[in-house]
């Protein structure tokens, strides 16, 4: 074959076509909605130079803010509205948790027990407590760093579960008084992100002493996410 | 059959000389190159193996010097051999005549499979030395963590330092405290799937089964520093995240820790 | 048999159409649809308490409809109705349409029995999955090449990783047993056709079959296990796992299928004077590797049944607090896992062997001891599993047993590059492109069999276990190596295959970015992995990103060979160059038959009067008429 002009140009062709095809894969990858779910953002409300709140909700189905699921998702239990985090720089940061769900028993007791908040306790409907008893959690508010993090942070906090007799509202089928839950923490510098989970077994999957830890509990967006410090 | 045109070869001379010229030149090749490459990697190995702080890291980095060390000759066997072969016996596009019909006499093969099998019985012998010195129990004054593996986190606790209520609980999220100089072993378990406790520069890897515990072996950390344990089974979603902090401490500081916790502090 | 000639008419277009894969798809996609259908609403409805197990039921059964679906609308059972029902066997014309008589290009998108059509329908599925799992392999180069999960996020990217790992390995499998030995290995034995050539069509069509199923696990979000596929993370998890086991499933039978077919051809129809000392060298490759195969992956398939039984049927088998063990899927997976790369390799080897004769115009250096090496990783392959289970816990007793035959297999293979080098030693070497990745071949798989020797010793693999060590370990065997040789294979047969032969100089530089590009990536993934960077990594940690970003540059090398290679069969499509019956003067069977080669490749059965690779020595005297010795004269 004659290794004429054309013959080159087509050796070029071929190679701007091909990393084309593969910007392509790309961007198509990224964005199908079933493989990586990504929620809108979640930024805490600035209170003041140092200090902000977020406020959250967790729920025992996703009717309430993922509307828009199907079968099996619209039945997973879920944190709303978001738990992609974004929470300002060298603050602190007040959490407060209306809890909806019901209890599920930790199957790690680590689990029970309060860490790196202000004071080393939590609010439970206004009362202190530095652990709770781990058969009444109901879910885990849980940051934790990425390897070789700029700013190791860790917080873990277990949100008591509304007890299985409390009475519901007709309509909705929720308890009528979810447990409050707050405490605070202080975030470091802009520009790190950490790794928002939930450590108390409450989605599906598996048998016996191993289920409970997949489908929301493995799906960002519901029990799963991450939290970044930026200046705001 | 014409052997004019491969280059390099004497006009007159019989096929058997040319052959031993050859075979001289790549033996000759050989040689050298595996000693220039042998030299190499000794001054270089110091900056491509792992980090370890304890004697079972030193006997593995030990294994991968030695090893290449051996390996290198056999690389460059087959690679002389090869590469002297195309640039020595090519030739000038289609080929109008046959190669020399060779076959490995009786003393090749021999030869060729007594030193395979010596290589193999040497490395068999090494890892077998190595295999019994790692399975050593567990001494009195061993320390014992009982490591949990949970989507994705690690958690640890030391059953043999008792406070009220039961073993010390490592308090801090992503942080394993451990005293210098003291033996430890970890007693491995997981609550969910599977996963992989690895602690690189101490030399530990076992995997964490749900519904079963297993043991590493117990090794020596003889360096004060920080070091890391990373999940190495893929275990789902945040499998990249899930790691901990491992400091190496002094038994001061790590008796002063244990004893904050309200835990009885080691001898 | 009615010896009766039948003529049967040219067929019009809806006779094309029905049976044809069109048929087929359009079929399976409506059973698919209404099994699932079925399902969903009779059988488990999806409430709150069938969550766990309703959509995968749901699922699994829509892939059982589109693969039962499928062959019927392919016509695969039709030939079993007739048999069943009819009264006559089908006479040698029909057998012939059944082959593709007149059909022309379309007998390639139907149930055709041809080997050289099930030869060419592989290769052109193998070059597509092949295609979409480097695309995969450069998006996982694309996501490590920075710190952070910045391009995917994690469980996007653990299910690029996993679809990558099982679109390779299928590939892999496949690549030179599924073209060549469908295509030449029966013409090298001197063969009308298979001993099968339905089921022949049968394991090709499974093979397509299973990439709608594969490629489903997209829209059903993926699977986070890797291609490992490792209960109980696989019980656990959403419906793309599902699509990953149904795709195994029909892998496994493929090949099973595909094996039986082999062996059976090879050792039944060889013909007359081939006999197992004169079998060329390729064909012991095959036939070893497929009886690897036939014995090892059952129990992959196996496995991935108990999977889909604890996913849709709720047992435990992988379940440790029910009473089953995640041991047992390891144990299930591996004994499958390690014979399952020596049926990656030694086609491979065995081509790398054949071409070395060939371009160095010279005898194999040792036939029988390629074939004692090949036969000798054949055996020791079965027993050497325990190794991926070190630092599993499981296997602690065994540790010493697994090192000790694990570390023995490395005596066959230097059998096997004694052969190969010492065939190219003062041989005529003519460095075309196949021989090029031959060369590749052997200077890659030096450096991954030796350092799969730092992994079969237990002190070393207590550190590099489950880390890029590994990683960069079976990228150099199975890449570096084993896809180096099919790359031999495809540009050494293209010219009997397609009739026209590939640019040498699009061929060289694809060969030299390949290579180039490859040695770079994996070597610093190899520090990578010595350094302490685990597998997996979604996220590559801060302390890795340097070999991490000079593996990724590396990478658009690999890419760029890609495309070259698509680029250079394109053009050689369209207006290459007629290739030569004989094209490289090889003495195989292959070569002595026409370009493009007739429909029952023979006019008479050929007698074989001496070996393939007898090069430099006297011709053989003439044999019988009109069937021409295995030696052929030169190009």
């Amino acid at each position: 074959m004659k290794h004429s002009f054309g013959f080159v140009f087509g050796i070029v062709a071929s190679l701007i076509l091909g990393f084309g095809l593969l910007a392509g894969v790309w961007l198509g990858l990224s964005s199908a909605k079933d493989l990586g779910y990504k929620p809108a953002v979640l930024q805490a409300t600035k209170t003041g130079p140092n200090s902000a709140t977020l406020d959250l909700s967790t729920w025992p189905d996703s009717r309430v803010c993922h509307q828009d699921d199907q079968e099996p998702q619209i039945d997973w239990v879920t944190y709303c509205p978001s738990t992609i985090f974004e929470v300002p720089a060298n603050s602190t940061v007040t959490v407060t948790i209306k809890n909806y769900d019901s209890q599920t028993p930790l199957h790690n007791d680590y689990f029970d027990q309060v860490q790196g908040t202000v004071g080393g306790i939590e609010m439970v409907n206004g009362k202190p407590f530095s652990q709770v008893d781990a058969s009444t959690v109901s879910h885990t508010f849980t940051i934790q760093s990425q390897p070789g993090s700029a700013f190791p942070l860790f917080v873990s906090v277990p949100v008591v579960g509304v007890a299985d007799d409390a009475p519901t509202d007709p309509n909705t089928g929720y308890p009528t008084t979810p447990n409050v839950i707050s405490f605070q923490f202080v975030t470091g510098p802009a520009g790190v992100v950490y790794i928002f989970k939930c450590y108390d077994p409450c989605g599906n999957g598996l048998q016996g002493d191993q289920q409970g830890f997949a489908g929301p509990m493995a799906t960002i967006g519901y029990m799963a996410g991450t939290m970044t410090v930026t200046n705001y | 059959m014409s052997e004019a045109t491969i280059p390099g070869s004497a006009g007159g001379a019989s096929p058997a000389r040319r052959e031993s010229h050859h075979l001289r030149r790549a033996v000759i090749l050989w040689v050298v190159l595996s000693i220039v490459g042998i030299a190499v990697w000794l001054l270089v190995d110091q900056f491509v193996l792992p980090t370890t702080v304890t004697d079972t890291g030193e006997f593995a980095n030990t294994t991968l010097v030695v090893f290449t060390t051996l390996a290198i000759p056999v690389a460059m066997f087959v690679w002389v051999f090869l590469i002297y072969s195309l640039s020595v016996f090519k030739t000038r596009g289609r080929p109008t005549g046959d190669g020399v019909p060779l076959q490995p006499g009786t003393g090749v093969q021999v030869g060729w499979l007594g030193i395979t099998s010596l290589l193999c019985l040497f490395l068999l012998i090494w890892g077998m030395v190595g295999l019994y010195q790692e399975t050593n129990a567990a001494s009195s004054d061993t320390l014992i963590v009982n490591v949990t593996a949970q989507q994705w986190l690690w958690t640890f606790e030391y059953p043999g330092l008792e406070k009220p209520g039961g073993p010390v609980v490592a308090n801090q999220g992503q942080q394993l405290n451990l005293p210098v100089n003291v033996p430890v072993q970890f007693v491995v378990t997981s609550k969910d799937v599977l996963h992989g406790f690895s602690i690189q520069a101490l030399a530990v890897r076992v995997d964490a089964n749900p519904g079963e515990t297993t043991t590493t072996q117990v090794v020596t950390p003889k360096q004060i520093g920080q070091y890391k344990v990373v999940c190495v089974e893929l275990c789902g979603l945040y499998h990249t995240y899930m790691w901990t902090s491992v400091n190496v401490m002094s038994k001061a500081d790590f008796n002063a820790w244990v004893t904050s916790l309200g835990g009885n502090p080691i001898p | 048999m009615s010896t009766i000639a039948t003529p049967v008419k040219r067929q019009n277009l809806l006779q094309l159409l029905f049976p044809s894969v069109v048929s087929g798809i359009i079929l399976g996609v409506i059973g698919a649809a209404v099994c699932a259908f079925i399902v969903a609403h009779v059988v488990t409805p999806p409430t709150p308490d069938t969550l766990d197990y309703a959509q995968d039921a749901t699922i699994v059964a829509a892939y059982l409809g589109w693969t039962i679906f499928f062959f019927i609308g392919i016509g695969a059972f039709n030939g079993v109705w007739k048999w069943g029902f009819g009264r006559r066997d089908e006479t040698h014309a029909e057998e012939l349409q059944l082959a593709g008589k007149d059909q022309g290009l379309w007998r390639y998108f139907r149930y055709t029995t041809d080997h050289k059509v099930v030869g060419m329908q592989y290769l052109a599925t193998v070059l597509l999955t092949f295609f979409l799992g480097s695309m995969g392999a450069f998006m996982i180069r694309l996501q490590q090449s920075q710190p952070g999960a910045l391009f995917f996020t994690t469980s996007t990217y653990n299910t690029i990783v996993g679809m990558h790992g099982i679109l390779m390995i299928i590939s892999t499998i496949v690549m030179v047993s599924g073209p060549f030995g469908n295509f030449i290995l029966p013409i090298m034995i001197g063969a009308r056709d298979m001993a099968f050539p339905r089921l022949n069509a049968l394991s090709y069509w499974l093979f397509f079959s299973l990439i709608p199923v594969f490629l489903s696990a997209l829209f059903l979000g993926g699977f986070p296990t890797g291609w490992t596929g490792y209960a109980p993370l696989a019980d656990q998890t959403g419906p793309g796992m599902d699509a990953y086991a149904f795709t195994i499933m029909l892998f496994a039978l493929s090949t099973a299928i595909a094996a039986l077919n082999i062996v059976t051809t090879v050792i039944t129809l060889r013909t007359k004077g081939m006999t197992w000392g004169r079998l060329p060298i390729f064909v012991w490759g095959v036939v070893l590797s497929v009886l690897l195969g036939l014995t090892a992956f059952p129990a992959f398939f196996v496995s991935e049944i108990m999977v889909m039984m604890d996913r849709v049927f709720q047992t435990s088998f992988f379940i440790s607090s029910l009473g089953g063990s995640n041991w047992v899927y390891e144990h299930l997976f591996w004994f499958m896992g390690h014979p399952e790369v020596y049926v990656i390799a030694l086609p491979s080897l065995a081509v790398a062997a054949e071409l070395a004769s060939v371009f160095a115009r010279k005898p194999m250096y040792g036939y029988r001891l390629m074939v004692s090496g090949l036969i000798g990783i054949s055996v020791l392959s079965f027993i050497v599993w325990g190794h991926h289970l070190f630092t599993s816990g499981s296997t602690t007793a065994l540790d010493g047993p697994f090192m000790l035959d694990t570390e023995l297999i490395s005596i066959p293979t230097g059998v096997v590059f004694l052969v190969i080098v010492g065939t190219l030693w003062r041989g005529r070497i003519w460095v075309t492109v196949p021989l090029l990745f031959i060369v590749g071949l052997l200077v890659n798989f030096v450096i991954g069999g030796i350092t799969g020797i730092y992994l079969a010793d237990v002190p070393t693999d207590e550190i590099l276990h489950g880390g890029m060590f590994v990683t960069a370990h079976f990228h150099f065997t199975l890449v570096g190596s084993m896809v180096f040789g099919f790359m031999a294979a495809f540009y050494y047969w293209f010219p009997k295959m397609l009739g026209k032969k590939l640019d040498p100089f699009l061929g060289k530089l694809h060969f030299w970015l390949f290579e180039i590009g490859f040695v770079g990536t994996f070597m610093a993934l190899f520090y990578a992995g010595l350094k302490g960077e685990a597998r997996w990594q979604a996220s590559v940690p801060v302390e890795f990103a340097t070999p991490n970003l000079i593996a990724s540059l590396f990478a658009i090398l690999i890419a760029a060979s890609v495309f070259v290679f698509i680029y250079n069969v394109v053009i050689t499509l369209v207006r290459g160059e007629r290739a030569q019956a004989n094209e490289w003067g090889a003495k195989t069977l292959e070569w002595a038959v026409p370009t493009p080669v007739p429909l029952e490749n023979f006019e008479e059965l050929p007698v074989v009067t001496s070996g393939a690779y007898d090069y430099g020595e006297p011709e053989p005297e003439e044999a019988a008429v009109g069937a021409p010795a295995q030696a052929q004269a030169e190009g």
